[in-house]
């Protein structure tokens, strides 16, 4: 009975330390994620800065660091990868759904990226993966910070001389402030404010919004990048109607509920604009004067993506199309051929299965903020959704880690589970 | 209210793929399924001894037969193995569209093997012009030419000839023969490929310029009772792979509609749908295997070859390209590559001419901030076709 009792407690010992080691090892990987994140974040961002960093050639002839260099910067999925997996497995509670769920849209997303080539993909997706049991504030709040220093020092060191400033000439002058191009520069604005909006949540002040109004009229007067500022402008009168809309609850003292047909609206506006600048793009005519006015407004976005249609067509799993754009030049490229909009990217070079996985999950971002009561996400994808119609940020680190709020977790209540510290 | 949003979800995501499908399958110009002639494969696929290919060429010299002769020569082959990176570091010398493209792409591969046939075509016809046409020809020995001590040069050079072929070892043969009882020696080079031994060359290597075949008289030889001539006649059974493009012909209803199917072939780099376009003379029948027709096809085969290279060499510069072939050869192949059509832009086509049954187009375009032009001549002959593609005359000042 005795030897029975000790071999008992034997075995409640050892269980006690896996779990205390799982404890741990899901600690320290939440750590190790957010530290891949910041790197991975500088490493997009510098990457549109007008500055050339020799990743490669880093560390030569010290091994450990070119190998660091390698498999942490240059080639992440690996150990993206593994993060996710040490995730999943020392989670204390295991959600079959979200196991066999990620598992899926990992192996098609490596499937398609196999075929494609945009190994980009993959990463956001590894990322979005492994960063189930994180708060997606927490991540934000560093993102945010990390984007925004580099953003601070590459505008200070352009201004001051310390790296080149690119001027386009068109439209009478278009100013990068030292990043490769200046609607590069302008979408960094516009992201920030929707990233510093989302953190400051139901703290913003009407004054506040006044930023996102002023950097809208900067950007289009340095910059001349319309859609940003546009974008800009739209922001800053959601940012106004939403705080007045949190303040009038707070002051009935009820909980603030979105409008059940806005929120849908909301959610399926990833849906909504993808279906219209492909449809668009579809069908355009180049013999029709209302068709070419609308795509010279586009700067001819509808004609190039369908030239690429014509060209390369429709793949399942995408193809790889080299693009090449004005960025890092300074002047107009004599070889141009570029598809701007991020939905149709995903249509053209990423193939339609991804197109739909990366919609039905853009969706799923949507469903997520709304049921976590979570509605300035809600307005940040609606108004992502429509700066895709014709910019390609949505799925690039450096922009846009929206999503993240897939895997990673919206509401406090939901951490509480997962995460071993609250317990 | 989920259910509405459920259902509006999924029918948008389904209204994507239906317009995307839409797209792709009513709209964007689909490849011509039938470009060329195919012929089912017999059991032969070559010969694994360079004396049985040249025994086999030489039958069929002997009786005057074209086709079967030249399906002997490495045509696919060195359209598909032939490395032009390979070929400037050795011979230093880039002749443009002169030359056979010998880049590694689809679109250039079409062209050399287009070229190629109608080349192979040509020295054959003269081999039996001057050999056995109203003649009488008889084969005395078929035999390998190697040196008595070769030396680490020799070799050195047949492996360099090799890299640019992409073969696996290559040869040279001397073909003894009688023509009117006169001595007559015909040189051959030959390339292996896979398994397979291939003829090159109708001369030997050093001579791979030569544009007639090496054929000499043999002085100082007389015939002895005891010369005995080889009988090939049962070479003249074997029946060897289709290795040469036939192009079935196209024609389309709109002329302008015609063209824009094609610019989009020209484009994707589809060049067999697009040279199926090309008025090559093409009866109801279908092709019919000619050297005259291999000869069409070259024709338009060389017009694209040039229509591209004016235009993707257009910022190359040969002069610089010259003199470091040695180290950047890759320079003028990285200019050809036909992903860079996508840049492409026309900027107008205009009818500049109309005469009965033909109109002449003026086709402007832009390629790398630099503009380009020119005509194309359609024919309509119940249906309209590309009769040709020509640089417009230049205007004098």
């Amino acid at each position: 009975m005795e030897a029975e009792n000790r071999t008992a407690d034997k075995i409640a010992d050892i269980k006690k330390r896996v779990q205390h080691m799982k404890e741990r090892l899901f600690r320290l990987s939440e750590n190790w994620y957010v530290g891949m994140l910041v790197i991975l974040t500088i490493h997009a961002v510098l990457s549109y800065v007008q500055v050339d960093i020799m990743w490669e050639e880093m560390g030569q002839g010290i091994p450990v660091i070119q190998f660091l260099i390698t498999y942490i910067v240059l080639q992440p999925n690996h150990l993206l990868f593994a993060l996710a997996v040490i995730r999943y497995l020392c989670a204390e509670e295991y959600n079959i759904k979200r196991i066999v769920a990620a598992f899926v849209i990992y192996l098609i997303s490596a499937h398609a990226v196999k075929i494609n080539q945009y190994d980009e993909i993959l990463m956001m997706l590894l990322l979005m993966i492994g960063a189930w049991g994180i708060s997606f504030r927490k991540l934000i709040r560093v993102y945010f910070v990390t984007v925004l220093i580099i953003f601070v020092c590459v505008v200070a060191a352009s201004q001051l001389g310390w790296i080149e400033e690119l001027v386009y000439k068109s439209r009478g002058g278009r100013r990068a402030f030292g990043f490769t191009y200046p609607t590069r520069f302008a979408s960094h604005v516009f992201f920030l404010m929707l990233w510093y909006w989302y953190l400051r949540d139901r703290k913003l002040r009407y004054q506040e919004a006044f930023l996102a109004l002023g950097a809208g009229i900067f950007v289009q007067l340095c910059s001349k990048a319309r859609l940003n500022a546009v974008m800009l402008i739209m922001l800053a009168a959601v940012m106004l109607w939403q705080t007045f809309s949190f303040r009038r609850a707070e002051q009935r003292g009820t909980e603030y509920q979105m409008n059940s047909w806005l929120s849908s609206l909301l959610v399926l506006s990833p849906i909504g604009a993808s279906l219209v600048i492909n449809v668009m793009t579809v069908l355009y005519s180049a013999d029709s004067a209302l068709w070419k006015s609308l795509d010279s407004l586009m700067s001819s976005r509808l004609v190039l993506t369908q030239k690429a249609m014509d060209i390369y067509g429709i793949c399942l799993w995408g193809q790889e199309i080299t693009l090449s754009g004005n960025g890092g030049l300074g002047k107009t490229a004599s070889k141009y051929f570029y598809i701007d909009s991020a939905w149709m990217q995903f249509s053209v070079q990423y193939g339609l299965v991804m197109l739909v996985i990366l919609l039905v999950l853009f969706w799923i971002v949507g469903i997520r903020a709304r049921k976590y009561g979570n509605w300035i996400i809600l307005w940040i994808l609606a108004l992502v959704s429509l700066h895709s119609m014709i910019e390609p940020q949505i799925l690039q680190l450096q922009y846009c880690p929206l999503i993240l709020t897939v895997f990673a977790g919206l509401k406090e209540n939901e951490m509480r589970k997962t995460d071993y510290e609250e317990n | 209210m989920k259910k509405i949003e459920l259902i509006a979800g999924t029918l948008g995501i389904l209204t994507i793929l239906a317009a995307v499908f839409y797209y792709q399958i009513f709209e964007v110009v689909k490849a011509v399924e039938d470009p060329v002639v195919i012929e089912e494969e017999g059991e032969l696929r070559g010969y694994e001894e360079p004396v049985e290919a040249v025994s086999y060429l030489m039958a069929n010299i002997k009786k005057g037969d074209l086709e079967p002769a030249l399906r002997v020569c490495a045509i696919e082959d060195i359209s598909e193995y032939a490395d032009l990176v390979e070929y400037l570091s050795y011979t230093e010398d880039f002749q443009g569209a002169k030359m056979i493209p010998m880049v590694d792409s689809k679109v250039y591969y079409e062209i050399t093997k287009i070229r190629l046939a109608s080349d192979y075509g040509h020295m054959i016809q003269k081999c039996i012009k001057r050999l056995s046409q109203d003649k009488t020809l008889e084969i005395k020995d078929i035999s390998i030419i190697e040196p008595e001590n070769p030396d680490g040069k020799y070799f050195q050079r047949l492996e360099q000839i090799s890299n640019i072929l992409g073969a696996r070892d290559v040869c040279e043969c001397t073909v003894s023969m009688e023509v009117n009882g006169k001595p007559v020696e015909l040189h051959l080079s030959l390339a292996k490929y896979k398994r397979f031994w291939k003829v090159i060359l109708f001369a030997p290597m050093e001579q791979y310029k030569n544009e007639e075949p090496d054929i000499r008289a043999v002085d100082g030889r007389e015939e002895t009772e005891e010369d005995t001539f080889m009988d090939l006649s049962s070479y003249l059974e074997d029946q060897l792979p289709l290795n040469y493009t036939l192009l079935n012909s196209r024609s389309g209803d709109s002329a302008t509609e015609m063209l824009s199917d094609c610019w989009i072939y020209f484009q994707r780099g589809d060049i067999l749908s697009a040279l199926t376009y090309f008025d090559l003379g093409t009866g109801e029948q279908g092709p019919e295997f000619s050297l005259d027709f291999l000869d069409r096809q070259k024709k338009a085969a060389m017009q694209l070859q040039d229509f591209y290279y004016q235009m993707l060499l257009c910022r190359a510069d040969l002069e610089w390209a010259k003199r470091h072939y040695e180290d950047t050869p890759e320079y003028i192949w990285n200019f050809l590559k036909i992903r860079n059509m996508q840049y492409v832009r026309v900027r107008s086509l205009e009818e500049v001419e109309s005469e009965d049954g033909y109109i002449t187009y003026l086709i402007k375009y832009s390629y790398d901030g630099k503009g380009f032009s020119r005509h194309l001549l359609l024919s309509n002959d119940n249906g309209w076709k590309l009769a040709a593609m020509k640089k417009p005359p230049k205007q004098k000042k």
